[in-house]
């Protein structure tokens, strides 16, 4: 009883604003007040010890590798790469959003260095192309959530670090589901090109001297993601140390092309710096908060009542991705992230579940709901980019969903499909 | 009270320079100790035990001294809601109350970092670094500088709404990975 007080609490403060990680503290404080049995000193002790982990270095690095990758310089080349490429199809400048994401999804770890770095020249050229500037936001954002699907991915790390899953399975995983997610979003542009539902100019076919130049042009960031899926593959480096090769490659590549001074570089530690202390705070307090929900039954509970509903695996992982979705429209990632895993992954590895599917299964869905109304965040920082209201990427978004929602019951019903590349790590 | 948070601003403004100072190294040290574990294994054969614990102290570091450092630009992720909507003296009213909780929150991680200093981690040691160190100086001593500069930082932004009735209003939310 007093544990639903912990959950009400954690509603009621995030609804006046106070920021997640405070949130988080402040209420499992006050369950600790109300049981009267555990001192708080527990709660600083899991904090801290949960930190301990050298998978988790994984995270400031991938941060540190987006930050530097998204400034100017790399970010064009990969965007003119993918002109060169697909910008002739119907659709084009759309498609050669899609594909630019794709590919510097193999260098970020989050969405929004995506959006901020890439996304800014994905719009500007689009609206110059005469696409509508809300249906560029919307294809940016839909887009965006790749890149924390294919490896690497910060989200990634937190949910291995919270379960103790490999973080190299899990980013092995996301390689082919990502690249399915992509593939979708451009068939359903292709699909709205063709029937004339958007205006989509289509660019002329470039010559093979162009492409080969865009390519030469791009090499450096595409060597990157094959490395790095190379290296997991192969077993060469963890993906910790993988990060921080990629880190070294960006900085060296950033002084090469002079694209990158010290005093931008020290500026990019401090802000990637901000960005992982703040979402590993987080995380920090929510070990203690996990702690109390676990040794409160609450997976067993919860597992007890969707059990009850149906005992079919697959019926049972519908419901998860329901749930998950719904909470998407109106919870920040991060929060449900911690909230739900505790909860959810015992029963996910009760059904059989194997662990590395279900993260991918969570993963996909909590990025979904960075572009579902009528809180996503993704949504928030294109639509500021291309400077349209919100209703209208709102309108726009909502084509995409399906292809979203599509490649997310694929990941589900296909296990396949996440676990081929780290069933050959073994 | 104008004067003494003008100085208190000073003060903040000196902490946040160490603290830049402070991530800065602390990200280098990341990437150069694990760069250079990896040149060392595979161009000399030889892997270097202790860059693994030294980089997770960094890390760990890292996170309390980047949060605090977040809660100074007023970046830390919430979800805006009603509060957001209203008027500005009336969104001061909730800035207040949660810049209160959130300095209270941080008193508490302090007191309750010195408790755990002193029960558990005075006995324990690092294991693989070239000296012995106790493992306070890694776990508890960063959790109770960034918990007390967060509850500096919370306090002066709280005292600033009550009495010196700055122009407040509402951040953007922050984006998670």
């Amino acid at each position: 009883m007093i544990l639903a007080l912990l959950f009400l609490v954690f509603l009621g403060l995030i609804a006046v604003e106070l920021p997640i990680a405070f949130a988080l503290g402040i209420s499992s404080i006050c369950y600790l007040l109300l049981e009267g049995r555990t001192p708080f000193v527990i709660m600083v002790q899991k904090m801290t010890s949960g930190l301990d982990s050298f998978p988790f270095l994984a995270l400031p690095l991938f941060v540190l590798a987006g930050n530097i990758f998204s400034r100017g310089g790399i970010a064009q080349r990969i965007f003119n790469f993918a002109r060169a490429i697909v910008g002739h199809i119907y659709g084009g400048l759309a498609h050669v959003n899609v594909l630019a994401s794709m590919i510097f999804a193999g260098m970020s770890g989050t969405a929004q260095a995506d959006a901020a770095g890439l996304g800014i020249i994905e719009i500007e050229e689009m609206r110059r192309d005469g696409f509508d500037p809300a249906f560029a936001a919307a294809v940016t954002a839909a887009s965006a959530i790749i890149g924390p699907i294919i490896p690497p991915s910060v989200i990634m790390v937190i949910f291995a670090v919270m379960t103790e899953v490999s973080v190299a399975s899990l980013f092995l995983g996301g390689f082919i589901p990502g690249v399915i997610m992509g593939l979708s979003l451009m068939a359903m542009i292709y699909w709205l090109a063709l029937t004339k539902r958007v205006n989509a100019p289509r660019l002329p076919r470039q010559s093979s001297r162009v492409v080969w130049q865009t390519f030469f042009g791009a090499l450096p960031a595409l060597v990157a993601p094959i490395f790095l899926v190379g290296g997991m593959l192969m077993g060469v480096a963890t993906p910790t140390e993988l990060g921080a090769i990629v880190v070294v490659y960006g900085i060296v590549l950033g002084f090469l092309y002079k694209e990158l001074t010290l005093r931008e570089l020290k500026d990019i530690f401090v802000e990637s710096a901000i960005v992982y202390g703040i979402l590993v705070f987080i995380i920090s307090i929510a070990f203690p908060f996990g702690w109390l929900v676990a040794i409160n039954k609450v997976p067993a509970i919860v597992a007890q009542w969707m059990l009850s509903l149906t005992s079919n695996k697959w019926m049972i992982l519908i419901l998860i991705n329901i749930v998950l979705l719904f909470a998407g429209c109106f919870m920040e990632t991060t929060a449900i992230l911690v909230i739900s895993v505790p909860v959810l992954f015992p029963l996910a590895t009760k059904l059989g579940v194997d662990p590395v599917h279900f993260g991918l299964i969570m993963v996909v869905n909590l990025l979904i709901g960075t572009c579902t109304p009528p809180f996503g965040i993704a949504l928030f920082i294109t639509m500021q980019i291309a400077r349209v209201p919100f209703a209208a990427i709102v309108r726009a978004i909502l084509p995409f969903l399906i292809p979203l929602i599509g490649g997310l019951l694929i990941i589900t019903y296909l296990p396949q499909v996440v676990l081929f590349l780290p069933g050959l790590l073994k | 009270m104008e004067g003494f948070l003008t100085r208190y601003r000073w003060l903040l403004e000196r902490i946040e320079r160490v603290e830049r100072t402070m991530v800065i190294s602390l990200l280098a040290i990341m990437v150069g100790c694990i760069f250079g574990q990896v040149v060392s294994r595979y161009l000399f054969g030889l892997p270097l035990v202790w860059v693994e614990e030294l980089s997770t102290y960094a890390f760990i570091w890292g996170v309390f001294i980047g949060a605090s450092l977040g809660l100074k630009k007023k970046r830390h992720i919430k979800i805006l809601s009603f509060v957001s909507r209203l008027s500005v003296s009336r969104q001061a009213v909730f800035l207040a109350v949660t810049d209160a909780m959130i300095t209270l929150f941080c008193l508490i991680l302090v007191v309750n970092g010195f408790k755990a200093m002193t029960l558990f981690e005075w006995s324990q040691r690092t294991i693989a670094l070239p000296v012995e160190l106790p493992r306070v100086l890694f776990y508890s001593t960063p959790l109770i500088l960034g918990a007390a500069s967060m509850a500096l930082t919370a306090a002066h932004d709280f005292l600033g709404i009550l009495f010196a009735r700055r122009q407040v209003g509402s951040e953007g939310t922050e984006v998670s990975r």
